[in-house]
Protein backbone atom coordinates (compact mmCIF):
# COMPACT_ATOMS: atom_id res chain seq x y z
CA UNK A 1 0.00 0.00 0.00
CA UNK A 2 1.65 3.11 -1.05
CA UNK A 3 1.04 6.05 0.57
CA UNK A 4 -0.99 9.08 -1.22
CA UNK A 5 1.28 11.73 -2.62
CA UNK A 6 -0.25 15.23 -2.48
CA UNK A 7 1.49 18.46 -4.40
CA UNK A 8 1.37 21.65 -2.61
CA UNK A 9 2.97 25.20 -2.38
CA UNK A 10 3.42 26.06 1.17
CA UNK A 11 4.57 29.86 2.21
CA UNK A 12 6.03 29.73 -2.26
CA UNK A 13 7.46 26.46 -1.63
CA UNK A 14 6.21 23.84 -3.82
CA UNK A 15 6.79 20.17 -2.18
CA UNK A 16 5.11 16.53 -1.99
CA UNK A 17 3.74 15.65 1.21
CA UNK A 18 3.09 11.94 1.93
CA UNK A 19 0.60 10.98 3.74
CA UNK A 20 -1.43 7.63 5.80
CA UNK A 21 -4.80 9.58 4.91
CA UNK A 22 -5.82 12.33 2.32
CA UNK A 23 -8.66 13.03 5.06
CA UNK A 24 -6.17 14.58 7.28
CA UNK A 25 -6.55 17.95 8.07
CA UNK A 26 -3.76 20.11 6.43
CA UNK A 27 -3.28 21.50 10.49
CA UNK A 28 -1.41 18.13 11.29
CA UNK A 29 0.75 18.55 8.44
CA UNK A 30 1.94 22.52 8.68
CA UNK A 31 3.36 21.84 12.35
CA UNK A 32 4.12 18.19 12.61
CA UNK A 33 5.59 17.70 9.36
CA UNK A 34 6.68 21.26 8.49
CA UNK A 35 7.02 22.40 12.01
CA UNK A 36 5.36 25.22 11.20
CA UNK A 37 4.03 27.24 14.35
CA UNK A 38 1.98 29.86 12.99
CA UNK A 39 -1.20 27.55 13.17
CA UNK A 40 -2.29 26.40 15.97
CA UNK A 41 -5.02 23.89 17.42
CA UNK A 42 -7.43 25.24 19.21
CA UNK A 43 -10.60 23.48 18.91
CA UNK A 44 -10.24 20.82 15.84
CA UNK A 45 -13.84 21.77 15.04
CA UNK A 46 -13.49 24.96 12.79
CA UNK A 47 -15.07 27.11 15.53
CA UNK A 48 -11.76 29.23 17.08
CA UNK A 49 -10.37 30.40 14.57
CA UNK A 50 -6.68 29.15 16.40
CA UNK A 51 -5.61 27.32 13.11
CA UNK A 52 -6.54 29.64 10.20
CA UNK A 53 -4.12 29.74 7.31
CA UNK A 54 -5.21 31.08 3.57
CA UNK A 55 -5.78 28.79 0.71
CA UNK A 56 -5.43 31.28 -2.66
CA UNK A 57 -5.81 34.39 -0.22
CA UNK A 58 -9.11 33.12 1.16
CA UNK A 59 -8.67 32.10 4.69
CA UNK A 60 -9.51 28.58 5.64
CA UNK A 61 -9.45 26.73 8.42
CA UNK A 62 -6.73 24.33 8.85
CA UNK A 63 -8.04 21.82 11.41
CA UNK A 64 -10.66 20.59 9.30
CA UNK A 65 -9.64 20.93 5.93
CA UNK A 66 -8.84 17.67 4.47
CA UNK A 67 -4.98 18.11 2.93
CA UNK A 68 -5.97 15.46 0.11
CA UNK A 69 -8.90 18.68 -0.71
CA UNK A 70 -6.20 21.76 -0.48
CA UNK A 71 -6.55 23.15 -3.99
CA UNK A 72 -3.91 26.07 -4.30
CA UNK A 73 -1.41 27.85 -2.42
CA UNK A 74 -1.24 27.67 1.29
CA UNK A 75 0.60 30.64 3.17
CA UNK A 76 0.77 30.42 6.98
CA UNK A 77 1.45 33.14 9.75
CA UNK A 78 5.29 32.72 8.71
CA UNK A 79 4.72 32.95 5.36
CA UNK A 80 3.27 36.74 5.58
CA UNK A 81 6.17 38.13 7.40
CA UNK A 82 8.94 38.04 9.99
CA UNK A 83 9.91 39.65 13.52
CA UNK A 84 13.35 41.97 11.63
CA UNK A 85 10.20 42.31 8.71
CA UNK A 86 6.87 42.27 9.64
CA UNK A 87 3.52 42.23 7.30
CA UNK A 88 1.84 45.71 8.08
CA UNK A 89 -1.57 43.64 9.76
CA UNK A 90 1.48 42.02 11.62
CA UNK A 91 3.31 45.27 12.55
CA UNK A 92 -0.10 47.07 13.60
CA UNK A 93 -0.87 43.93 16.07
CA UNK A 94 2.83 44.53 17.94
CA UNK A 95 2.05 48.64 17.79
CA UNK A 96 -1.10 48.15 19.10
CA UNK A 97 0.49 45.69 21.88
CA UNK A 98 -3.02 43.39 20.66
CA UNK A 99 -1.57 40.07 22.20
CA UNK A 100 -2.00 38.73 25.83
CA UNK A 101 -1.47 34.96 25.66
CA UNK A 102 -1.64 34.54 21.49
CA UNK A 103 -2.88 31.78 21.09
CA UNK A 104 -5.27 33.41 19.30
CA UNK A 105 -3.87 35.84 16.95
CA UNK A 106 -2.72 33.56 14.21
CA UNK A 107 -6.40 33.22 13.49
CA UNK A 108 -6.85 37.45 14.26
CA UNK A 109 -4.06 38.01 12.05
CA UNK A 110 -4.74 35.56 8.69
CA UNK A 111 -8.29 36.64 9.47
CA UNK A 112 -7.32 39.82 9.21
CA UNK A 113 -5.23 39.90 6.12
CA UNK A 114 -7.71 38.30 4.08
CA UNK A 115 -11.09 40.49 5.28
CA UNK A 116 -8.70 43.70 4.47
CA UNK A 117 -7.71 42.30 1.12
CA UNK A 118 -11.47 42.21 0.20
CA UNK A 119 -12.89 45.46 2.19
CA UNK A 120 -9.38 47.97 2.56
CA UNK A 121 -11.02 50.42 4.24
CA UNK A 122 -13.21 49.09 6.81
CA UNK A 123 -15.36 50.55 9.47
CA UNK A 124 -14.98 49.29 12.73
CA UNK A 125 -18.21 47.75 12.53
CA UNK A 126 -16.77 45.60 9.75
CA UNK A 127 -13.69 44.39 11.72
CA UNK A 128 -15.92 43.37 14.38
CA UNK A 129 -18.27 41.05 12.37
CA UNK A 130 -15.42 39.76 10.10
CA UNK A 131 -13.49 38.60 13.62
CA UNK A 132 -16.37 37.51 14.73
CA UNK A 133 -15.90 33.81 13.96
CA UNK A 134 -12.16 34.13 16.24
CA UNK A 135 -12.00 33.54 19.54
CA UNK A 136 -9.88 35.50 21.93
CA UNK A 137 -9.90 34.09 25.44
CA UNK A 138 -7.86 36.72 27.30
CA UNK A 139 -9.91 39.77 26.07
CA UNK A 140 -7.73 41.54 24.24
CA UNK A 141 -10.63 42.23 21.47
CA UNK A 142 -10.68 45.86 21.49
CA UNK A 143 -6.96 46.17 21.17
CA UNK A 144 -7.28 43.71 18.42
CA UNK A 145 -9.85 45.69 16.58
CA UNK A 146 -7.77 48.91 16.79
CA UNK A 147 -5.05 46.77 15.17
CA UNK A 148 -6.84 45.72 11.94
CA UNK A 149 -7.87 49.68 11.92
CA UNK A 150 -4.55 50.80 12.68
CA UNK A 151 -3.38 48.51 9.60
CA UNK A 152 -6.37 50.04 7.34
CA UNK A 153 -5.40 52.90 8.17
CA UNK A 154 -1.15 53.05 7.59
CA UNK B 1 19.38 12.93 30.77
CA UNK B 2 22.88 13.71 29.87
CA UNK B 3 22.06 17.38 29.00
CA UNK B 4 20.41 18.09 31.86
CA UNK B 5 23.23 17.15 34.09
CA UNK B 6 25.56 19.13 32.08
CA UNK B 7 23.22 22.21 32.49
CA UNK B 8 23.32 21.94 36.12
CA UNK B 9 27.20 21.71 36.74
CA UNK B 10 28.06 24.11 33.29
CA UNK B 11 29.24 27.04 35.43
CA UNK B 12 33.09 27.93 35.69
CA UNK B 13 34.64 28.17 38.49
CA UNK B 14 37.69 30.18 37.48
CA UNK B 15 38.62 33.15 35.49
CA UNK B 16 36.92 36.54 35.40
CA UNK B 17 33.79 35.34 34.38
CA UNK B 18 32.74 33.77 37.96
CA UNK B 19 31.60 36.50 40.23
CA UNK B 20 30.46 37.20 44.26
CA UNK B 21 26.61 36.95 42.86
CA UNK B 22 27.52 36.20 39.04
CA UNK B 23 27.52 33.18 37.90
CA UNK B 24 27.93 33.22 34.28
CA UNK B 25 25.51 31.33 32.34
CA UNK B 26 27.34 29.46 29.92
CA UNK B 27 26.00 26.19 28.82
CA UNK B 28 29.02 24.12 27.07
CA UNK B 29 31.71 25.59 29.05
CA UNK B 30 34.88 23.71 27.58
CA UNK B 31 36.43 23.35 31.54
CA UNK B 32 35.13 20.85 33.74
CA UNK B 33 32.24 22.41 35.96
CA UNK B 34 32.59 22.35 39.34
CA UNK B 35 30.21 24.70 40.85
CA UNK B 36 26.50 23.99 40.91
CA UNK B 37 24.53 27.21 40.62
CA UNK B 38 22.48 28.21 43.63
CA UNK B 39 18.70 27.31 43.07
CA UNK B 40 18.06 27.97 47.15
CA UNK B 41 15.75 31.70 47.65
CA UNK B 42 18.39 32.96 50.38
CA UNK B 43 21.05 33.62 47.89
CA UNK B 44 21.35 36.69 45.26
CA UNK B 45 23.09 34.15 42.82
CA UNK B 46 19.78 31.98 42.74
CA UNK B 47 18.13 34.68 41.03
CA UNK B 48 20.99 37.27 38.51
CA UNK B 49 23.97 36.55 37.08
CA UNK B 50 26.00 40.01 36.00
CA UNK B 51 28.41 38.81 33.35
CA UNK B 52 32.14 40.12 32.54
CA UNK B 53 30.05 42.52 29.74
CA UNK B 54 27.61 43.78 32.10
CA UNK B 55 24.85 41.67 30.90
CA UNK B 56 22.17 40.63 33.46
CA UNK B 57 20.71 37.47 33.34
CA UNK B 58 18.04 36.43 35.48
CA UNK B 59 16.52 33.11 37.03
CA UNK B 60 12.68 33.17 37.51
CA UNK B 61 10.75 30.28 38.91
CA UNK B 62 7.84 31.94 38.08
CA UNK B 63 6.95 31.79 34.01
CA UNK B 64 5.02 34.21 31.62
CA UNK B 65 2.08 31.77 30.61
CA UNK B 66 0.75 35.00 28.51
CA UNK B 67 0.72 37.69 30.77
CA UNK B 68 3.21 39.56 30.19
CA UNK B 69 5.70 38.59 33.46
CA UNK B 70 8.55 38.26 31.08
CA UNK B 71 9.02 41.54 30.57
CA UNK B 72 7.56 43.13 33.47
CA UNK B 73 9.83 41.15 35.69
CA UNK B 74 12.53 42.10 33.48
CA UNK B 75 11.63 45.82 33.78
CA UNK B 76 11.66 45.07 37.67
CA UNK B 77 15.56 43.90 37.50
CA UNK B 78 16.41 46.28 34.86
CA UNK B 79 15.56 49.50 37.24
CA UNK B 80 16.49 48.17 40.25
CA UNK B 81 19.92 47.42 39.17
CA UNK B 82 19.76 51.09 36.64
CA UNK B 83 20.92 48.73 33.74
CA UNK B 84 19.89 49.38 30.14
CA UNK B 85 16.23 47.20 29.27
CA UNK B 86 17.81 45.19 26.78
CA UNK B 87 20.96 44.42 28.81
CA UNK B 88 18.70 41.89 30.95
CA UNK B 89 17.71 38.31 29.85
CA UNK B 90 15.03 36.24 31.98
CA UNK B 91 15.61 32.17 32.19
CA UNK B 92 12.38 31.47 33.42
CA UNK B 93 10.67 27.70 34.33
CA UNK B 94 14.16 25.71 33.85
CA UNK B 95 13.77 23.69 37.05
CA UNK B 96 17.82 23.24 36.70
CA UNK B 97 18.77 26.77 36.72
CA UNK B 98 15.84 28.73 38.55
CA UNK B 99 14.67 28.90 42.23
CA UNK B 100 11.91 27.58 43.40
CA UNK B 101 9.61 30.50 43.76
CA UNK B 102 6.26 28.08 43.70
CA UNK B 103 3.35 27.85 41.36
CA UNK B 104 2.77 30.55 38.99
CA UNK B 105 -0.77 31.40 39.71
CA UNK B 106 -3.45 33.53 41.99
CA UNK B 107 -1.67 36.86 39.98
CA UNK B 108 1.07 36.43 41.95
CA UNK B 109 4.44 36.28 39.92
CA UNK B 110 4.81 39.75 40.42
CA UNK B 111 3.52 40.96 44.06
CA UNK B 112 5.76 37.45 45.30
CA UNK B 113 8.31 36.83 42.62
CA UNK B 114 8.73 40.09 41.22
CA UNK B 115 9.43 40.93 45.13
CA UNK B 116 12.15 38.83 45.19
CA UNK B 117 13.67 39.19 41.94
CA UNK B 118 13.55 42.93 43.82
CA UNK B 119 15.59 42.26 46.75
CA UNK B 120 17.91 39.81 45.45
CA UNK B 121 19.06 42.95 42.45
CA UNK B 122 18.98 45.51 45.67
CA UNK B 123 21.21 43.07 46.97
CA UNK B 124 23.29 42.97 44.10
CA UNK B 125 23.38 46.64 43.44
CA UNK B 126 24.65 47.26 46.75
CA UNK B 127 27.54 45.30 46.42
CA UNK B 128 27.84 46.86 43.47
CA UNK B 129 28.30 50.05 44.94
CA UNK B 130 30.41 49.00 48.10
CA UNK B 131 33.44 47.59 45.60
CA UNK B 132 33.11 51.08 43.61
CA UNK B 133 33.73 52.34 46.36
CA UNK B 134 36.49 50.51 47.54
CA UNK B 135 38.10 50.83 44.04
CA UNK B 136 37.32 55.43 43.58
CA UNK B 137 37.94 55.88 47.47
CA UNK B 138 34.42 57.36 47.43
CA UNK B 139 31.83 56.76 50.21
CA UNK B 140 28.88 54.66 48.62
CA UNK B 141 26.15 57.26 49.61
CA UNK B 142 27.75 59.61 47.08
CA UNK B 143 27.74 56.68 44.15
CA UNK B 144 25.06 55.52 41.85
CA UNK B 145 24.86 53.67 38.87
CA UNK B 146 23.00 54.60 35.63
CA UNK B 147 22.67 53.27 32.30
CA UNK B 148 24.95 50.13 33.52
CA UNK B 149 27.61 52.49 34.99
CA UNK B 150 28.73 53.33 38.73
CA UNK B 151 28.58 57.15 39.17
CA UNK B 152 30.77 59.27 41.27
CA UNK B 153 30.46 62.77 42.87
CA UNK B 154 32.93 64.06 40.69
CA UNK B 155 32.31 62.60 37.43
CA UNK B 156 33.76 59.54 37.85
CA UNK B 157 32.41 56.72 35.90
CA UNK B 158 33.01 52.86 36.26
CA UNK B 159 31.41 50.26 34.50
CA UNK B 160 29.42 47.78 36.08
CA UNK B 161 31.45 45.07 34.44
CA UNK B 162 34.47 46.26 35.91
CA UNK B 163 33.64 45.38 39.47
CA UNK B 164 32.85 41.86 38.82
CA UNK B 165 36.34 40.46 38.62
CA UNK B 166 36.41 39.37 42.12
CA UNK B 167 36.68 35.66 43.45
CA UNK B 168 34.12 33.62 43.70
CA UNK B 169 31.49 34.01 46.80
CA UNK B 170 27.67 33.73 47.17
CA UNK B 171 26.35 36.78 48.41
CA UNK B 172 23.27 36.38 50.65
CA UNK B 173 20.24 38.14 49.99
CA UNK B 174 20.48 41.53 52.14
CA UNK B 175 16.46 42.32 53.17
CA UNK B 176 17.56 45.33 54.18
CA UNK B 177 19.78 46.43 50.80
CA UNK B 178 17.85 49.56 49.98
CA UNK B 179 15.41 49.43 47.36
CA UNK B 180 15.10 52.30 44.88
CA UNK B 181 12.39 54.64 45.70
CA UNK B 182 9.11 54.33 43.66
CA UNK B 183 9.42 58.20 42.20
CA UNK B 184 13.01 57.19 40.88
CA UNK B 185 11.67 54.49 38.85
CA UNK B 186 12.08 54.47 34.89
CA UNK B 187 10.99 51.53 33.85
CA UNK B 188 8.92 50.13 36.30
CA UNK B 189 5.44 51.50 36.07
CA UNK B 190 6.20 53.21 32.26
CA UNK B 191 3.97 51.25 29.52
CA UNK B 192 6.93 49.09 27.94
CA UNK B 193 6.82 46.78 24.58
CA UNK B 194 6.12 42.94 25.60
CA UNK B 195 8.98 40.88 24.79
CA UNK B 196 6.90 38.15 23.65
CA UNK B 197 4.98 39.70 21.00
CA UNK B 198 6.73 40.02 17.89
CA UNK B 199 7.80 36.43 18.07
CA UNK B 200 3.84 35.84 18.94
CA UNK B 201 2.76 37.86 15.62
CA UNK B 202 5.18 35.67 13.36
CA UNK B 203 5.01 32.24 14.47
CA UNK B 204 8.44 32.13 16.01
CA UNK B 205 7.27 32.33 19.40
CA UNK B 206 7.44 28.04 21.24
CA UNK B 207 4.71 27.52 23.32
CA UNK B 208 4.32 24.17 25.15
CA UNK B 209 2.17 22.74 22.33
CA UNK B 210 4.91 23.51 19.89
CA UNK B 211 8.07 21.08 21.61
CA UNK B 212 8.84 18.02 19.27
CA UNK B 213 11.71 15.95 20.35
CA UNK B 214 12.97 13.12 18.17
CA UNK B 215 11.08 9.93 17.57
CA UNK B 216 8.00 11.65 19.32
CA UNK B 217 4.81 9.66 19.39
CA UNK B 218 1.83 10.86 19.95
CA UNK B 219 -0.85 9.59 22.55
CA UNK B 220 -4.47 10.41 23.17
CA UNK B 221 -6.72 8.92 26.24
CA UNK B 222 -10.28 8.02 25.63
CA UNK B 223 -12.37 9.06 27.96
CA UNK B 224 -15.14 6.79 29.76
CA UNK B 225 -18.41 7.98 29.21
CA UNK B 226 -19.86 8.38 32.91
CA UNK B 227 -17.71 9.25 35.85
CA UNK B 228 -18.41 5.78 37.66
CA UNK B 229 -18.27 3.60 34.22
CA UNK B 230 -15.52 0.83 34.28
CA UNK B 231 -13.86 -0.53 30.92
CA UNK B 232 -15.58 -3.76 29.83
CA UNK B 233 -14.34 -4.83 26.88
CA UNK B 234 -12.13 -3.06 23.80
CA UNK B 235 -11.96 -4.15 20.70
CA UNK B 236 -8.91 -3.68 18.69
CA UNK B 237 -9.89 -5.11 15.52
CA UNK B 238 -11.78 -1.86 14.92
CA UNK B 239 -8.86 0.03 14.13
CA UNK B 240 -6.93 -2.31 12.15
CA UNK B 241 -7.23 0.25 9.07
CA UNK B 242 -5.25 3.20 10.70
CA UNK B 243 -1.65 3.32 9.68
CA UNK B 244 0.54 4.30 12.54
CA UNK B 245 -1.08 2.98 15.67
CA UNK B 246 1.70 1.70 17.67
CA UNK B 247 -0.36 0.65 21.19
CA UNK B 248 -3.64 0.62 22.61
CA UNK B 249 -2.89 1.04 26.35
CA UNK B 250 -5.06 -0.56 29.29
CA UNK B 251 -4.72 -0.05 33.05
CA UNK B 252 -7.56 -1.04 34.55
CA UNK B 253 -9.95 1.48 33.47
CA UNK B 254 -7.60 3.92 32.01
CA UNK B 255 -7.82 3.75 27.94
CA UNK B 256 -5.07 5.67 25.73
CA UNK B 257 -3.85 5.17 22.20
CA UNK B 258 0.23 5.44 21.33
CA UNK B 259 0.77 6.65 17.34
CA UNK B 260 3.18 7.44 15.50
CA UNK B 261 1.49 10.21 14.19
CA UNK B 262 -0.84 12.89 15.91
CA UNK B 263 -3.77 12.09 13.06
CA UNK B 264 -3.46 8.68 13.72
CA UNK B 265 -3.61 8.49 17.76
CA UNK B 266 -7.32 11.05 17.02
CA UNK B 267 -8.31 8.82 14.49
CA UNK B 268 -7.57 5.44 16.78
CA UNK B 269 -9.21 7.37 19.70
CA UNK B 270 -12.34 7.90 17.76
CA UNK B 271 -12.81 4.68 15.96
CA UNK B 272 -11.87 2.18 19.13
CA UNK B 273 -14.61 0.19 19.63
CA UNK B 274 -14.96 0.14 23.75
CA UNK B 275 -17.32 -1.18 26.26
CA UNK B 276 -17.84 0.72 29.02
CA UNK B 277 -20.25 -0.38 31.87
CA UNK B 278 -23.94 1.37 32.34
CA UNK B 279 -23.55 4.36 34.55
CA UNK B 280 -24.56 3.64 38.64
CA UNK B 281 -24.49 6.81 40.43
CA UNK B 282 -21.23 8.76 41.82
CA UNK B 283 -19.07 6.33 43.76
CA UNK B 284 -18.10 6.74 47.04
CA UNK B 285 -14.64 7.33 48.14
CA UNK B 286 -14.18 4.56 49.80
CA UNK B 287 -15.46 2.16 46.23
CA UNK B 288 -12.22 3.71 45.19
CA UNK B 289 -10.33 2.32 47.92
CA UNK B 290 -9.91 6.00 49.65
CA UNK B 291 -9.91 5.61 53.13
CA UNK B 292 -7.89 8.05 55.08
CA UNK B 293 -9.27 10.29 56.58
CA UNK B 294 -10.39 13.77 54.94
CA UNK B 295 -12.22 16.51 57.02
CA UNK B 296 -15.78 16.57 55.70
CA UNK B 297 -15.43 13.55 53.98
Amino acid sequence: MSMPEFALNINGRDLVANVDDPAMPLLYFLRNELGLRGPRFGCGLGQCGACTVHIDGLAARSCVYPIGAVPGKVVTLEGLGSPENPHPVQRAFIEEQAVQCGYCINGMIMEAVAFLKRTPKPTEEQVREALRPNLCRCGTHLRIVRAVMRAANT
Amino acid sequence: MQAAIDRRVFLKTSGALVVTFALTPFPGSAKPPAVRKPLDLDHVDSFLAIDSDGKVTVYSGKVDLGTGVRTALTQIVADELDVPFSDVSLIQGDTALTPDQGVTYGSLSIQNGGLQLRQAAATARQALLQRASSKLKVDVNHLNIDGGLVIGPNGEKLPIKSLIDSPSLLIKIDKSAPQKRPELHKLVGKPIARLDIPDKVTGRFTYMQDFRVPGMLHGRVIRPPALGADLLAVDETSITGIRGIVKVVRQRNFLGVVAKTEWAAIQTAQQLSVTWSEWTGCRTRRSYGITSAVPGS
